[in-house]
């Protein structure tokens, strides 16, 4: 009833139009400075002013910018399978296994989580320098899979909790043996759930800083978050324009990814949030 | 099954040969030598940075691997490898983190490896004590100026001052000129945030006769701080300086015709040419000049800004390294430096010579060095949380939460309780 009001309506309007400008104003303004030329980026015009797409072009044709952009996206679309992967199997092993040690196991996962990322930084440096992976793609890879299980085993978990144990039962009096069962039946049915986690998983790693600056210091394998703000955040003056540009760049990687793959992401996180 | 477990397989070899691949070892050579910082990664001076490396090993046959980072992150990265064990033989070092590196302990004491005799023949006394600490020279000066004031004298001119002011008075008719222009010029571009608004205060607080600290490192702030404060205050208040303005940020507006003053190191000159300015013209429009006075005939205040070598005392190659460094700080090497990115050379012998003597741009800056201190914080191993305090209070009271007083008396308490 309160939804038909005209104060609700007010209020929801009202409410939309300030997340809103949340939401959408700084990336308007992203792309407004992308736009304009570097002479003009602290002129406080929105759109309406001098428009070029020279920054967006010359990001475009910088080789080396397109090649942090390739190894973001080698990094990115495998770290994102491997967690999803590793998630996967930890995931119904938590839901469909009773063991000793199981919830002990699941709560260090949870609270693993608790620790900022930046604070393990070190520890996980010392331990790729050891296993002579630093400077490999292997450092991020096994990094940002870490930092994406607890997350994705927690969510998979509860996506496996909701599918009936008496179908593995059945799969199993055909014979089904349980790599058959989780490949055959309960990975096919659990699709959205680990679409939301590879894309949880490809966002980070996208989005890494520290780590990929770290464990990774050769030009030929640096990624894009590091490779743009070592090109254009100097220690003298900064090239926003640029910057801005490249960010757009980068950006559309993602958005492509979330805009066909947000229907299984919405249905993954939001799966057994109805109990029936 | 098996189907998918090979597939695995092949998916996992085949990013074996990509990763595994570019997992590479580190080189093995005697004589490689690892040398770290941050402008080697930035446009500007990425091709001078590669001249320099490829230079020294074709002249010494020695092999140089650049490792960079963002200069903000530097010394981050730095403490990181160290912690690791990783090879390290000489880095780069701004005075700003030269003391947090200092503190590890891993730094070679250079009169050993350089012997004094040289160091004091090779470098003016005043910029080898800026990389001294206890007696032990632990870093090599490689470009050294003032952070001092800039303006703009084309914005001067048409506010109708031939001159830059001399004297707080006159600074402050100047700014009373410029803004009166209505040209929406912001007067002055001091730093009213993050730490670069604690570096632009102290040596406004020297000016008006005061220090953070003492000498024996307790807290002064005597009377001369809630002047220095409420002066602030009354220029914002008038509108000549700005809230939420960083060191970036009026570089910047400064580089675009927008900002009349500003405090900065020769590192201007780079935004103002990449704002589109003529090189040679640079002075035109970016001239570095003394801070103003409070009493004509006091000493104009500036803080010592600067780029040094540093060599780990955990090296294998210290020589090599110090071979290197003696390859940079060269004549030939740094003039070349200069010419091409305006860093001011240290040696003796390269700041003697005509083309750094005869440039105009640099001499405002060099003048100023004469009388620069480094930052009072420059030797402290908390800095970043002295900073921090001192643009928290002095924030508060721009933005009329507390009086000048008020502020003082905040920082005294905070600053004692460190």
């Amino acid at each position: 009833m309160f939804q038909k009001t005209l104060a609700f309506r007010i209020f929801f309007t009202i409410s939309a139009i300030i997340i809103g400008c949340f939401v959408f104003l700084p990336l308007l303004w992203l792309i407004n400075t992308a736009l304009k030329p570097s002479s003009e980026t602290f002129s406080l015009y929105f759109f309406f002013g001098p428009l070029t797409i020279e920054n967006i072009v010359s990001i475009l044709t910088n080789g080396t910018i397109m090649n942090y952009l390739k190894n973001s996206l080698i990094v990115s679309f495998l770290s994102s399978f491997f967690a999803t992967l590793v998630s996967a199997f930890a995931g119904y092993s938590f839901s469909k296994f009773r063991y000793r040690g199981r919830k002990l196991v699941m709560g260090a996962f949870m609270m693993s989580q608790a620790f900022p990322q930046a604070i393990l930084l070190l520890s996980i440096y010392l331990m790729m320098q050891r296993m002579g992976l630093l400077g490999s793609y292997w450092s991020l890879l096994i990094s940002y899979v870490v930092f994406t299980l607890p997350v994705g085993t927690w969510t998979l978990k509860g996506y496996f909790d909701a599918l009936p144990d008496s179908l593995i039962e059945s799969a199993k009096i055909d014979g089904a043996g349980n790599l058959k069962i989780m490949r055959k039946i309960i990975f096919p049915m659990a699709v959205p759930g680990m679409i939301s986690i590879a894309i949880y998983g490809f966002v980070w790693s996208w989005n890494d800083l520290l780590y990929s600056m770290t464990l990774v210091t050769d030009p030929a394998r640096r990624t894009l978050a590091p490779g743009l703000v070592m090109t254009y955040l100097g220690e003298a003056s900064t090239n926003w324009s640029a910057m801005m540009s490249a960010s757009i760049v980068a950006a559309i990687p993602v958005t492509i990814i979330f805009v066909f793959l947000q229907r299984y992401f919405i249905a993954g996180l939001t799966s057994g949030a109805v109990k029936e | 099954m098996k189907k998918a477990f090979s597939l695995l397989l092949v998916s996992l070899m085949a990013f074996s040969l990509i990763a595994g691949g570019s997992a590479e070892a580190q080189a093995e050579g005697p004589a490689t030598i690892v040398w770290a910082g941050w402008s080697g990664e930035e446009e500007a001076s990425k091709a001078i940075f590669e001249e320099m490396r490829s230079g020294y090993e074709s002249e010494s046959g020695n092999k140089v691997n650049w490792v960079g980072w963002t200069w903000a992150d530097t010394a981050q990265q730095l403490l990181i490898r160290l912690q690791g064990g990783e090879q390290l033989d000489i880095a780069q070092a701004d005075i700003g983190i030269f003391n947090t590196i200092a503190q590890t302990g891993t730094l070679a004491d250079l009169n050993e490896i350089f012997g004094a005799e040289y160091l004091a023949s090779t470098f003016p006394e005043a910029t080898l004590e800026v990389g001294r600490i206890d007696g032990k020279q632990l870093g090599l000066p490689w470009s050294m100026a003032a952070i001092t004031m800039v303006y703009n004298p084309e914005i001067l001119k048409r506010a109708g001052w031939d001159n830059p002011p001399a004297t707080v008075a006159e600074f402050e008719e100047c700014m009373a000129d410029i803004a009166a222009l209505g040209e929406g010029i912001i007067p002055y571009g001091v730093s009213t945030k993050d730490a670069t608004a604690a570096g632009d205060l102290m040596p406004w607080l020297w000016t008006f006769g005061t220090t953070i600290f003492n000498e024996d490192g307790s807290v002064n702030l005597g009377e001369g701080a809630v002047e220095t404060i409420q002066w602030y205050k009354d220029l914002l208040d008038k509108g000549y300086i700005q809230m939420d303005i960083g060191r970036g940020d009026a570089r910047q507006l400064f580089a675009q015709g927008k900002m009349a003053f500003y405090d900065d190191a020769v590192l201007a000159k780079g935004q103002a040419v990449a704002a589109g300015v003529d090189p040679a013209e640079v002075v035109n429009v970016c001239s570095a000049m003394p801070r103003p006075v409070l009493n004509e005939g006091d000493d104009p205040q500036s803080t010592m800004w600067g780029h040094m070598l540093v060599i780990f005392d955990a090296s294998k190659y210290k020589d090599e390294a110090a071979d290197f460094a003696k390859y940079l700080v060269s004549d030939d090497v740094a003039l070349k430096y200069f010419e091409q990115n305006g860093m001011p050379p240290v040696t003796i012998s390269a700041s003697e010579n005509e083309a750094v003597t005869n440039d105009q741009y640099l001499k405002g800056f060099m003048d100023s060095t004469a009388t620069a201190k480094l930052d009072e914080t420059a030797r402290m191993i908390n800095a970043n949380e002295i900073k921090t305090i001192i643009v928290e209070e002095l924030q508060a009271t721009l933005l009329g939460q507390t009086t000048a007083e008020e502020c003082v008396e905040a920082l005294r308490t905070r600053l004692e309780a460190l």
